[in-house]
């Protein structure tokens, strides 16, 4: 996350960078202090810190940097090292939703919890549910994209990962909206032959990368207008070069 | 992780003019006094995500 950082008035921060810079990322007031302690002698100055709370860089990091980053980051909520929160654990590492919830319900039903351990169950339950809602935002998205094939392929896997739970119901419905589109449906039959015409051939070895251009070709004309088409005419043209 | 010695040094001697905390190291903790869009309340929020803090002025 990007936060901003400064030590001047809320008033001010509000004015400069949200309304007239038109900022939409957090911004935290400090004490002038924080600079010293950072080193900070110039304005602006950008720090990026990894998931072990190490400063990695100055400077804006790249794509290819955040997503290195990005790796280490567990999506694992924080609770204490216990036996008694092991299986809350595994479920959240394995994102066995379906798990969470149940584990968290009957961890929230047992009358003698005492303030932490309610805190963090509260705290775990909002966290299903903000994924709950990313989640679901995102299939509504998919429900919507015309890449049918791409779509298909990430519905199933949410189906797969929140079986039992509300997202699963609201995939399996977009996916049942993939299904009855024929424009759809034309062009997952197209990508389906695609993958297996590939699987036929190994394209390191000369004659059977020959072959594959020439199928490859045929592939594109007969599924004309089809993005699978698209994709094996540049793959016929790339391997034939 | 294992950090090349000459690169330390150089951060440590550029820290010393005009570089900010150098690469490596843990970033300090340091208190919110408050925030705007939504910001974290405390540092300690922000343990185990990727952060990229920009240190900076309306001036």
């Amino acid at each position: 996350m990007l936060i901003g950082v400064s030590d001047e008035e809320e008033s001010l921060i509000q004015d400069v960078f949200l309304s007239k810079l038109g900022s939409k990322h957090p911004w935290v007031r400090i004490q002038p202090s924080v600079d010293t302690l950072y080193g900070i002698t110039g304005f602006p100055t950008v720090l990026v810190l990894d998931a072990s709370g190490k400063v990695v860089q100055q400077g804006m990091p790249s794509e290819a940097t955040l997503e290195r980053l990005l790796q280490d980051v567990s999506l694992v909520p924080k609770m204490p090292d216990e036996p008694r929160f092991a299986p809350l654990r595994s479920a959240w590492e394995k994102t066995d939703y379906l798990k969470v919830r149940d584990l968290l319900a009957k961890l929230a039903a047992d009358p003698k919890l005492d303030e932490a351990t309610k805190a963090l169950v509260t705290g775990q339950q909002e966290e299903l549910q903000k994924r709950t809602d990313r989640v679901l935002a995102r299939i509504a998205e998919l429900g919507a994209s015309t890449d049918f094939a791409m779509a298909d392929e990430k519905l199933e896997r949410i189906v797969a990962t929140w079986r039992g739970l509300p997202p699963a119901d609201a995939a399996k419905k977009a996916l049942a909206g993939i299904a009855a589109n024929p424009a759809a449906k034309k062009e997952l039959a197209a990508a389906k032959s695609l993958a297996k015409l590939r699987a036929q051939f190994d394209p390191s070895r000369i004659a059977q990368r020959r072959k594959l251009v020439e199928e490859l070709a045929k592939f594109a004309k007969k599924h004309e207008g089809t993005k699978a088409a698209a994709e094996a005419l540049a793959e016929s043209e790339r391997l034939g070069r | 992780m294992l950090v090349p010695i000459r690169s330390v040094a150089v951060a440590l001697l550029f820290a010393a003019a005009t570089l900010a905390q150098a690469p490596g190291q843990a970033a300090p903790a340091f208190e919110f006094l408050g925030g705007l869009n939504d910001a974290p309340k405390s540092f300690a929020e922000l343990e185990g995500k990727v952060v990229i803090l920009d240190f900076a002025r309306t001036w």
